[in-house]
């Protein structure tokens, strides 16, 4: 089993003097523009990556901030060559650690040894989530127009099963039936086309 | 996989929703731990499942991000990948100041870095079909009253709607128009989205057409199309059950792709429910029901009207209205300095949320609704309290409006309460109560009986409701008021009429819409709506309250 592994304990501790800060503002910019292309990148799969260990979406949200800051702080670490992406969901790894330790005191959150094991698998997943994504696009697009319409304003920036369920004035119970239907839908849809891509 | 496997995949399947929506239980995450520790199999679907959550997730956050309705552009290749995030970071505060720090000098950094990589990172995807929620409708926001938009939906007036993305209007009414002078008038609460060609989908709400023979508009309803020119009708989708008033001009109706279209004409009116075989049924024509324009903004006879009545009070001391952009302004006393917190009751939130943007009587303001449990509501759930302590003066008026929505575990015990104090076991301010199934009632003394006002209210609507009370040392005379402004009720019904009750009220923080057990305790959160709280240091006249009940209606209707 791989485990996720990196070195958030040891910071580029270096103390930034006026002499490394004169030494070359190029230089730092250039920092900054790899940094930004390496992390746009990456924040799709983070944020995905958290998600599956924690299981809520603005949990994930946070976790992808705080991964950030780490990313930037610890960008002296980061091997060019080496995969940004990987390292990037190692660091996360250890911000869900910590973000569940002080979820944990005031509801129950998984157990470290199942969120090692789900970490472990969701980077093979993960592997393959530019497939998955292309798949989803096209899977949306065949779903029912009232479907689509659903499970969209579903996913709209603070909108929740109640919400959808009240402006629907449909009942709350329904409506997350309906949208795992629908979720259940797209995944045996994405599995297909998948499969259809990637022949045994 | 065991021979149980068809029943562990369901609970599973129920597991991995919850989790999505976030209610899952401490019990169901131990339950879906196991569940995952068990199986590979688990894990793999539930790692699936998360996984397709959070990409429709992402998805729609980075369609949200965008200003306003979306804008094509020749570069509209795909999804942008990280800006929003980075930009939400920014927006949000910090939760330390470390984290501060850090934030802002990422920011800084990254705002140079993606201006000048951001063309650059967009087509690194390979080119596909731009979004739905990219494009653009032809209608245009003209413009609205008191209007508000669901999640991710937003418009200045002159600026062209999305099209293909589901648009929420939570509150007020809205105008749009199309280029070639077909109209509409949406009223709050509704569902719709527009595509790119003048085809309007409505999946709830109700709504106003003028139609064009230029933009020869098409409705989609549930269940039924409708094609018009030169035709005006109103419309309106509520549960599956589609309705069409054609005012002027006829429209043509069609139920299905394979059936006949019918003409239906001006003074005729159609219904119709998805799915049923029955192609439509006549109804009577009422096209008064539906906006012909946009309203005023501040019309004279308004919950507005009640709001600025009792601020003008002499002896107002305390008001909330519940309005304002934010939370901290719509919790603040308009008049005092008895400013509310949000507080869960004893045993927990119960999973539910306060909500501060409720539809109110009429455009002009907002309510707030209390979490109330469907089960242990008595003290599982979130209302509001003063932050500090409220000393009731020895005369007091409470004036209120309330909507009463029964809770799930109402019982001839329920409790609820929308403006209450409490001091120790017996001393209880309940001002303005629900007890019982929807009986509205006070009490003073909590080992006293609750006086039977006889006003068992009405599920979802709204009432005026005052309570006088002139207090000496032990007794506390009561006089109740009401009116059932859903019901039209313009005149003042007294429920009591200078009741002596046991007891005085007591100093304590002041809950609206939750009260205090024997302990103290937070509980007794209120089961629907409040809005326009007001508290005066006297007991007002009757003459005075029905000058408020009567601010709430038209003049020429008095």
């Amino acid at each position: 089993m791989r485990q996720p592994v990196a070195n958030t304990t040891a910071p580029n501790s270096a103390p930034e003097t006026p002499q490394t800060v004169s030494r070359s503002s190029q230089e730092g910019s250039e920092k900054a523009e790899l940094f930004a292309h390496l992390l746009g990148g990456c924040q799709r799969k983070v944020f995905l990556y958290a998600l599956g260990l924690l299981h809520h979406a603005a949990d994930a949200e946070e976790v992808l901030q705080e991964t950030n800051v780490v990313l930037w702080h610890k960008f002296d670490d980061y091997t060019p060559g080496t995969s940004f992406d990987n390292w990037a969901c190692r660091v996360a790894y250890f911000e869900v650690l910590k973000f569940r330790e002080n979820a944990a005191r005031d509801r129950r959150v998984f157990g470290t040894p199942l969120v090692e094991t789900l970490a472990a698998e969701a980077e093979s997943i993960l592997d393959k989530a530019d497939q998955r994504r292309d798949a989803l696009e096209s899977c949306l697009a065949k779903l029912r127009q009232d479907d689509k319409a659903l499970v969209l304003g579903r996913y709209q920036p603070g909108a929740t099963t109640r919400s959808v369920a009240e402006a629907l004035g449909r009942s709350v119970q329904g409506t997350r039936k309906s949208l795992h239907r629908i979720r259940a839908a797209l995944l045996h849809c994405i599995e297909r086309t998948i499969a259809a891509e990637d022949p045994p | 996989m065991n021979r149980d496997e068809g029943r562990i995949s369901r609970e599973l399947e129920d597991l991995a929703a919850a989790a999505c929506d976030g209610e899952l239980t401490d019990r169901e995450t131990a339950r879906l731990e196991t569940l995952l520790a068990e199986s590979p199999a688990a894990r793999r679907y539930y790692l699936f499942y998360l996984h397709l959550h959070g990409e429709l997730h992402w998805q729609q956050a980075v369609a949200a991000e965008r200003p306003g309705p979306a804008v094509q552009t020749s570069r509209a290749t795909g999804l942008k990948p990280p800006v929003p995030v980075l930009a939400r970071a920014a927006r949000r505060e910090a939760r330390t100041a470390r984290l501060r720090w850090a934030g802002f000098f990422f920011s800084s950094a990254l705002a140079l870095g993606l201006l000048v990589l951001a063309w650059r990172a967009v087509p690194r995807r390979p080119a596909k079909p731009p979004q739905a929620i990219a494009t653009q409708s032809q209608a245009r926001f003209a413009g609205g009253v008191h209007a508000r938009w669901g999640p991710g939906a937003s418009a200045a007036p002159g600026e062209r709607l999305p099209a293909q993305r589901t648009l929420q209007l939570s509150h007020g009414i809205v105008e749009a128009g199309y280029p070639g002078g077909a109209q509409l008038l949406i009223r709050a609460p509704a569902l719709f989205s527009f595509e790119q060609e003048p085809i309007l989908r409505l999946q709830r709400g109700e709504m106003m057409v003028r139609g064009s023979a230029a933009d020869r508009l098409v409705l989609a309803l549930p269940g039924g199309e409708i094609r018009l020119g030169a035709a005006s009708l109103g419309v309106t989708v509520r549960d599956n059950l589609s309705e069409v008033h054609v005012i002027e001009g006829e429209v043509t109706l069609q139920r299905g792709p394979d059936a006949a279209a019918e003409a239906v004409k001006a003074g005729e009116a159609r219904a119709w429910t998805r799915g049923a075989r029955q192609a439509w049924t006549a109804v009577a024509f009422e096209p008064d029901r539906f906006p012909r324009r946009l309203p005023e903004r501040a019309p004279t006879h308004s919950v507005a009207k009640l709001r600025s009545l009792a601020a003008a009070h002499p002896r107002l001391i305390h008001q909330y209205t519940f309005e304002g952009t934010s939370r901290l302004e719509k919790c603040r006393d308009k008049r005092g300095s008895l400013h509310l917190t949000e507080s869960v009751m004893a045993d927990g939130r119960g999973r539910g949320t306060l909500d501060y943007t409720a539809p109110g009587l009429d455009l002009t303001t907002e309510a707030v609704r209390p979490f109330r449990a469907d089960r242990g509501g008595s003290s599982i759930g979130a209302g509001l309290q003063t932050e500090t302590a409220f000393y009731p003066p020895r005369e007091m008026t409470v004036e209120l409006l309330l909507q009463y929505s029964p809770p799930g575990d109402e019982d001839d015990r329920s409790v609820g309460l929308a403006v209450a104090t409490r001091n120790g076991e017996t001393a209880c301010g309940f001002f303005v109560a629900v007890v019982g199934r929807g009986y509205l009632s006070l009490l003073l003394d909590a080992a006293a009986e609750w006086p039977e006002s006889g006003l068992q209210l009405t599920p979802e609507h709204w009432y005026y409701v005052a309570v006088t009370l002139v207090a000496n040392d032990r007794t506390t005379w009561a006089s109740a008021y009401a009116a059932n402004l859903s019901a039209g009720e313009r005149v003042l019904g007294r429920l009591l009429h200078r009741e002596p009750l046991p007891g005085t009220p007591p100093a304590s923080r002041l809950g609206i819409g939750k009260g205090f057990d024997e302990s103290a305790a937070h509980a007794y959160p209120w089961p629907g709506a409040l809005d326009e709280v007001a508290i005066y240091d006297s007991a007002l006249d009757p003459a005075t309250l029905q000058a408020h009940l009567e601010s709430m209606f038209p003049s020429e209707d008095r």
